[in-house]
């Protein structure tokens, strides 16, 4: 049964990897892979010299980071919110609307986006109102990580509760009622129980996110930058696009996107290797 | 700035838009690639997902394929290795260039393999004792008890199928098989790199910003069409898909 | 289940070792290529045919072309609705002139898309016979690896007179490009003029707010203050933006669309240019002191709100939206400017604007500096039968159609095509004179001027000569006018007189290639500078900062890359 599947990942995954020679070559298209001169480590050491490398490694991890963070904990707010929410209808609804705009790509979000934080935008019309200064959001080195995080949390987040709402509802209300009978209040509770309870579920989908937040990045981020914002918010991929594709640089490219994909790797199996300790849990 | 709805709104648009046959044509060929990806992703994904479900005592190579398939995710080639590829087997400029590259959605796998390994296994052994092969075993038992998981999945195939205009500008040669998302995107000429001023006088002649604004709300209306159909599965569908027992 | 296991893995190996094997066979399939009539070198018909411009073939031939996507779908509700691209107007008058058809290999939007697809034309190791690359190295590349056939033969026997003429206007500042080791490599497009940079406002603003034509620095600040500050097309107080400049080329292309080349210029300052530095020696202008006050100017300007707050953030949609809604009344732009801000007319039929080229220096001079003289270059396959028919296409469109056919019902479909803006051509350079757009001017003012258009020139004067007559007519008349008209007489009339008029100083850059070092460092340096551009302007850096940028530009690479631009100077 597994033929299929294994068949195409060969094709289409594994025999385009014998690309990554071209992150030891001076690639030339003209002369192809089998053609262009080897140059050894050339490629990375000059990715370490120029200041760039060592930026948007910092930008793609931070990035990625801050969204897992700020992703993980608003969903699990909004689920537990959503939680004591009674009134099914209410509940029904609520769920709706926030798991929508993760459907919408970011080629259309970020028209949305753009306008509502633009200098004549609703939100500096509301600062306005208290008498603060217009701010350009998105073109602010301030703001702009911020930003992304906080559109990339508004996306993601409803979507990301229902994993939570569902962990929730299987936790034994036996433990609720026990320490409820131990004096525990609400806040205890949610600290000594419900959290304890979840655990294994954060553990799960934050890993299972980890090289998805790399990867997805690029939709998001290629359609809201600029390049005053360049120096905090160019990330690996979107590096490897201008400069990979559109400059075709194609060998300082591939040896940028191995590098990625080395961080990838040291992010997922670090997770994976945590989830197995403090949970016992075998993802894959 | 930009809005999503024109400052000035008129209909004129949209009626204009009910004329562009390239529209139309692309809408078609973005239908026609959901549905035939949506195919190849559905087979190979229940079919890869459920030998690696087993545990290794029952499929003694599940470990190895495991780490292919792992191994698969997290690394890639890059694009140009992947185009090559696409090329010797002459599928550029075909539908099918668009769909296989991807046709094992590994994320997708995991999350089916994962509702899988959820279903009791007295269902299976009881089966098992009946003399039914595992075929059998996975359509009339398996499949049915993970439903939900599949609607699930489903809805994210058709979203990334529908909302992909990458791959069509790398594989697609002719610009009247571009799928939707991807005539869309190329409305707003680039013209960073054009520097002949009789072209630049072309570019700036070509403006129809309203209508493009128009065509990005009914590139969408689809998608906001099928998901309240989905939404009750894909609850209950995550949730089988990657909770522990 | 370890049977399925051996199955499995036998597929797999089986699968792997087929698609290897069709990886090793790459460049010599020829399934991108047309299969042609042999052509018969005794038979007098086909040696005509290939040895003469605008004889056609006795047979169809028929060649695959990478070619720049047309706007088809603006033919909609047209009697040229079914078009495509290989049927058009175009492509069905080469088909009867020439006995020449053309297959599309691939297609894509003009930019990094079309540059992006003959990229992986030339990775995949297959070309069409026919197409055009975006820059020098690609063709180096091309040539080097044997790739394009030598198109010197047939440049001399089938390329027309015309042609040869004005590519001998240029002086061998364009073919020259594209010769290597004596040989015509491919037919290079001649970039036209771009004329100075040309400063575009409101009219009907500055004469409700009672201000003069503009010609300093000083007067140009004062009229963007009084749009900004007054709020003359009544946007409500402080919604009036300044000048609408580009975000990534705020300045350094040239002719290009909303930069602020003047104003660099005014201070002596070449941004991105090779520049000759008065020793023969050539440096870059983005590095160079007299950049630092022409920065801190503008970082004055964008303080008091003189450019528009947020043109980091603006894309080319949001620009143009700016100026023909009415936000913004002043931008900086090129001779066809008025194209930019064509719109405007239909929105609101009060809009005026004027063109200046300014800001002016004390001498009331203007400096530009001029462009790549050739920056796409058309090639065919090495091995592809009929190497003469791309020259006798561009025979066709750039010298017959233009100067030659008389036929008026001929004309009226490539008129057709021009009012709704679509191309259709297969080829997409442009074989032009330097001067193109002032040239012929004095001709068609006169032509305007007594009602007789049988002076006019090409074919292309002709339509633009019936476009300006309405234009002027509806004047007259005080009819609602065409902003197809307006923007084509401003542009090529109002504008092209005031430039062929005013005092303008060309200075050429020395250098457009690329350096081997630079392929590696340029995007990295490229990137810094952008940043630098932005930074300063923006007020986020102070200009001081302008010197350690110069000084880590030259650290990274500027240094290296310097030394091999003026090595291969010399080396020429």
């Amino acid at each position: 049964m597994l033929a299929p599947s294994i068949v195409f990942l060969i094709i289409f995954s594994f025999i385009p990897m014998f690309g990554i020679v071209m992150a030891f070559q001076n690639y030339i298209p003209a002369k192809g892979m089998s053609g262009s001169a080897w140059v050894g480590l050339d490629n990375f050491k000059f990715m370490f010299q120029i200041p760039d490398s060592k930026q948007i490694l910092i930008n793609t991890i931070v990035i990625a980071l801050w969204k897992i963070l700020i992703g993980t904990l608003v969903s699990i707010v909004f689920a537990l919110l959503l939680n004591e929410i009674r009134v099914r209808f209410v509940k029904k609804f609520m769920q709706t609307v926030v798991y929508l705009p993760n459907f919408l790509s970011w080629a259309v979000l970020a028209t949305v986006v753009m306008n509502i934080f633009s200098y004549e935008g609703p939100v500096n019309a509301f600062l306005g109102w208290f008498g603060i200064d217009p701010v350009l959001f998105m073109a602010s080195n301030h703001w702009f990580r911020p930003m992304l995080v906080l559109t990339d949390v508004w996306k993601g987040f409803g979507y990301g509760s229902i994993i939570y709402l569902a962990s929730l509802t299987a936790i034994d209300p036996g433990l609720y009622e026990a320490s409820s009978i131990d004096g525990a209040n609400r806040f205890k509770q949610l600290w000594y129980v419900t959290l304890p309870g979840l655990m294994p579920t954060i553990l799960l989908v934050t890993t299972l996110n980890l090289p998805n937040v790399l990867n997805a990045g690029f939709d998001q981020i290629f359609n809201l930058y600029n390049p005053l914002v360049y120096a905090t918010s160019d990330i690996i991929d979107t590096y490897v696009y201008r400069v990979g594709l559109v400059q075709r640089q194609y060998s300082l490219g591939t040896a940028i996107g191995l590098l990625r994909s080395v961080v990838g790797i040291v992010l997922i199996l670090s997770a994976n290797k945590l989830a197995q300790k403090l949970t016992d849990y075998r993802i894959f | 700035m930009v809005s999503i709805f024109p400052v000035n709104f008129t209909l004129s648009s949209y009626e204009k838009l009910l004329s562009d046959s390239q529209f139309w044509r692309s809408f078609m060929i973005s239908v026609e690639r959901v549905v035939l990806g949506l195919i190849v992703n559905m087979m190979l994904m229940i079919l890869a997902a459920y030998p690696l479900s087993k545990s290794s005592k029952q499929f003694r190579a599940q470990k190895v394929y495991m780490n292919i398939v792992i191994f698969a995710m997290l690394f890639s080639g890059g694009l140009i290795p992947t185009f090559m590829v696409v090329k010797q087997l002459h599928l550029l400029d075909s539908i099918w260039a668009l769909i296989l590259p991807g046709a094992v959605p590994i994320a997708n796998v995991i999350l089916l393999m994962n509702a899988f390994r959820a279903v009791p296994k007295s269902l299976e052994e009881a089966a098992t004792i009946d003399g039914a092969s595992q075929w059998r075993i996975l359509s009339t038992i398996y499949v049915p008890v993970v439903l939900p998981t599949i609607a699930t999945v489903t809805l994210f195939t058709i979203v990334g199928h529908w909302n992909d205009y990458f791959s069509a500008l790398v594989y697609i040669n002719k610009t009247s098989n571009y799928p939707l998302q991807t005539y869309i995107q190329q409305l707003s000429v680039d013209v960073q790199n054009i520097t002949d001023p009789q072209k630049l006088i072309e570019y700036s002649k070509i403006s129809n910003r309203t209508l493009n604004a128009a065509k990005i709300v009914i590139s969408t209306l689809p998608l906001l069409l099928i998901y309240p159909f989905m939404q009750k599965y894909f609850v209950t569908g995550i949730v089988v898909g990657s909770v522990k027992e | 289940m370890s049977s399925k296991l051996t199955k499995s893995c036998t597929i797999l190996l089986t699968a792997l070792l087929a698609v290897s094997v069709a990886g090793c066979q790459s460049s010599n399939n020829s399934n991108d290529s047309a299969k042609n009539p042999a052509a018969n070198s005794n038979d007098p018909a086909w040696k005509k045919a290939q040895t003469t411009p605008f004889t056609p073939y006795p047979e169809t031939v028929t060649y695959t072309i990478g070619q720049v996507a047309s706007n088809f779908s603006a033919l909609a509700g047209t009697p040229y609705e079914k078009d495509n691209a290989t049927d058009n107007v175009w492509t069905r008058y080469i088909k009867e002139k020439l006995n020449v058809q053309n297959k599309v290999a691939f297609e894509a939007n003009d930019g990094t898309d079309y540059n992006q697809k003959v990229s992986m034309a030339i990775v995949g190791g297959t070309i069409p016979d026919i197409m055009v690359v975006p820059d020098l190295s690609t063709l180096q590349q091309l040539y080097e690896n044997d790739l394009i056939a030598d198109m010197t033969d047939a440049y001399n026997q089938c390329a027309s007179d015309q042609i040869k003429e004005i590519y001998d206007s240029y002086k061998g500042r364009v073919l020259d490009t594209a010769r290597f080791d004596g040989k015509l490599m491919a037919l290079p497009t001649t970039e036209i003029s771009h004329g100075p940079g040309v400063l575009w406002l409101r009219k009907d603003w500055m004469d409700k707010l009672g201000l003069a034509d503009p010609k300093t620095m000083d007067d140009v600040e004062n009229i963007i203050t009084q749009f900004v500050e007054k709020d003359p097309g009544g946007n409500g107080a402080g919604n009036t933006v300044g000048l609408v400049v580009d975000n990534e080329n705020t300045a350094g292309v040239s002719g290009g669309q909303y930069e602020l080349n003047n104003i660099f210029t005014l201070y002596g300052a070449f941004p991105k240019q090779w520049m000759d530095d008065g020793s023969g020696k050539a440096v870059y202008g983005s590095v160079q002191p007299q950049m630092k006050p022409a920065l801190t100017k503008l970082a004055d300007m964008y303080k008091k709100g003189l450019i528009d707050r947020q043109f980091a953030v603006r894309t080319s949609d949001d620009r143009k939206a700016l100026l023909t809604g009415g936000k913004s009344g002043s931008f900086m732009d090129n001779w066809w400017g008025s194209w930019t801000v064509a719109d405007s007319i239909k929105l609101n039929p009060n809009a005026k604007w004027a063109s200046y080229v300014a800001p002016q220096s004390e001498d009331g001079s203007v400096t530009m500096f001029t462009g790549n003289p050739s920056s796409s270059y058309l090639v065919v396959r090495k091995g592809f039968e009929h190497p003469e028919a791309a020259i006798k296409i561009a025979s066709l469109q750039f010298d017959y159609q233009r100067y030659q056919e008389k036929d008026a019902a001929v004309l009226k479909k490539f008129e057709d095509y021009a009012s709704y803006n679509v191309g259709g051509s297969p080829i997409a350079i442009n074989i032009d004179y330097y001067d193109a757009f002032y040239r012929n001017v004095g001709i068609m003012e006169e032509a305007l001027k007594t009602g007789d258009s049988s002076k006019l020139l090409t074919s292309n004067d002709i339509n633009a000569y019936r476009s300006y007559k309405k234009y002027l007519d509806n004047i007259k008349n005080g009819e609602k006018l065409d902003s197809n008209g307006w923007a084509g007489y401003t542009s090529s009339i109002t504008t092209a007189n005031l430039v062929k008029n005013s005092k303008i100083k060309e200075v050429n850059p020395v250098f457009f290639g690329t350096t081997p070092s630079m392929a590696l460092k340029w995007p990295t340096l490229t990137k810094m500078e952008l940043e630098m551009f932005l930074k300063i302007i923006t007020g986020e850096q102070s200009p001081d900062a302008f010197d350690s940028f110069v000084s880590s530009w030259k650290k990274t690479g500027g240094d290296t890359i310097t030394n091999e631009v003026n090595k291969e100077i010399t080396s020429k």
